[in-house]
């Protein structure tokens, strides 16, 4: 187990993650337990959005932050911390899914049902759940692009190369997708 | 003592954490191979599950070395700390023992 | 106006739905004269953009809600990276015995400087260096900083007080023949807090 030590002096919590990458790279192991701290929820609910179920998404995070570590030194921009970190977590995502021998029956998904939502304006409630319930519906790829674009911020460019196809196919995988979510989310009001 | 033991190890390691600026003692570590990543603090974790301790070890000419990894506060001249524990581990061996100290971690 | 249930559903105006989401990947470059001024085609927009904003709040939703992992799952990864660090070099401590070796590792100098600066407040390093041959007793060294400054504080002051921090560290700390202490302030940082 690591030897814990006394209080740090610095808060690493108000630091920004461009300094924290910094200090990541010169050493210190405490700045990177803060960085887990800070993006492992929101690696882990993308990534169960991609696998099915928070137990595999938490492996697949588990292995995604582990390598974010070693190839920290990749990283240009330290302030791109967070779609970077998503970028590597889709790129786990996906891999998992191919490995995985067959999909998971339905009952094993366990995704978040709306009525599990916080109490929050009851439009804003019915939102989440139609864009939840709209994103199921679409055909792998178009989500798989979809969700790299919208959530893990990705460019097209990076995209077509996660995706392995051109960034025109990528535009066009984008229209489509967003055409069906919108048209199921009864947008056109 | 002429005879090194695994029992020798863990009572030096005990005698050594009891010196005055001595926080902690780590699993001693082989030469240290040149790998690429980053510089660190060590961090006490036992490889083996088992409590860290000092390192004794005798070559082919029969010379015994004893080896420290330590952690030192702070608050004390670390260098006087590391003197006044190889200083009591030459006092516990016979006059051919090496002392290799290594300090890990200084907080 | 009949909500669309295919996406090349033709609008009123003759825009198709998918021509809109072609158009909102290209950027809405170059404006579509016909488009940025029809209500229906606008409207259409806003609701294929909507879905987007949306999407990070979902996840942001989700995130909040999530059970924390064991510490167990914390632990795991930190014990994986714990394994991978690279000690660095082992920078000489004098001793009058000949018998007796005593060495500090880079890691812990480094950390050391670190430690000095943060307790500094206001001062956060984000690198350090030990140039020149450490490992030779007596060489001499310099040392780089990098620090970021919290916004409002006097540089001067806290640069002067960084220094003296560090070369009072290594004096007591180490056997370096320090030479320089170098400083660079390459940020002012907000807190985080204050910003959102």
């Amino acid at each position: 187990m690591p030897e814990p030590g006394p209080p740090r002096e610095v808060d690493l919590t108000v630091i920004p993650d461009a300094l924290l990458v910094h200090r990541v790279l010169d050493g210190d192991t405490e700045a990177f337990r803060e960085i887990v701290h800070r993006y492992s929820s929101l690696m882990r609910a993308y990534v169960r959005r991609i696998v099915g179920s928070l137990d595999e998404a938490d492996d697949v995070v588990q292995n995604a932050l582990v390598i974010g570590w070693r190839q920290l030194h990749t990283l240009q921009d330290g302030a791109a911390l967070r779609s970077w970190l998503m970028r590597i977590a889709s790129r786990e995502a996906f891999a998992h899914l191919r490995r995985r021998p067959t999909t998971l029956p339905l009952d094993a998904y366990d995704l978040p049902h709306a009525q599990d939502l916080p109490e929050q304006s009851a439009i804003r409630n019915a939102q989440l759940a139609a864009l939840s319930a709209a994103l199921d519906t679409l055909p792998d790829n178009q989500r798989r692009a979809w969700l790299l674009r919208e959530v893990a911020e990705l460019s097209y460019a990076e995209i077509a190369e996660d995706m392995d196809i051109s960034p025109s196919t990528v535009r066009g995988l984008l229209a489509r997708a967003r055409t069906s979510v919108a048209i199921r989310m009864g947008g056109w009001r | 003592m002429t005879v090194v033991s695994p029992e020798d190890s863990s009572t030096l390691a005990t005698q050594v954490r009891t010196i005055p600026g001595v926080t902690n003692i780590f699993t001693p570590l082989p030469a240290l191979a040149q790998l690429p990543g980053m510089v660190a603090t060590a961090t006490g974790m036992a490889d083996d599950g088992h409590v860290a301790d000092i390192l004794i070890s005798t070559d082919e000419n029969d010379i015994t070395t004893l080896s420290a990894r330590i952690a030192t506060a702070a608050t004390e001249s670390t260098p006087g700390t590391a003197r006044r524990v190889a200083d009591a581990l030459l006092a516990q061996t016979p006059p051919t023992t090496r002392v290799i100290i290594q300090v890990a971690r200084i907080r | 106006m009949t909500i669309p249930d295919e996406a090349n559903r033709t609008l009123d105006c003759g825009k198709t739905v998918q021509e809109l989401a072609d158009y909102l990947e290209t950027g809405r470059r170059p404006p579509d004269p016909h488009i940025e001024s029809c209500p229906e085609c606008l409207n259409a927009l806003e609701a294929l953009e909507r879905a987007g904003r949306l999407a990070r709040d979902l996840v942001d939703s989700d995130a909040s809600r999530l059970p924390a992992p064991p510490e167990s799952w914390f632990e795991r990864i930190f014990a994986t990276i714990h394994e991978e660090l690279r000690a660095g070099r082992s920078f000489p401590i004098s001793h009058p015995d000949p018998r007796v070796q005593i060495t500090v590792t880079e890691g812990a100098v480094r950390a050391l400087l670190r430690d000095s600066g943060d307790a500094i407040d206001g001062v956060f390093i984000s690198r350090t260096e030990i140039i020149g041959d450490a490992e030779t007793l007596g060489a001499p060294v310099e040392i780089n900083l990098t620090a970021s400054l919290r916004f409002g504080i006097a540089i001067s002051t806290l640069t002067r007080a960084l220094r003296d921090s560090a070369y009072a560290a290594l004096a007591a700390h180490t056997d370096l023949h320090v030479t320089a202490v170098n400083i660079t302030v390459e940020d002012i940082y907000n807190d985080t807090r204050e910003q959102s």
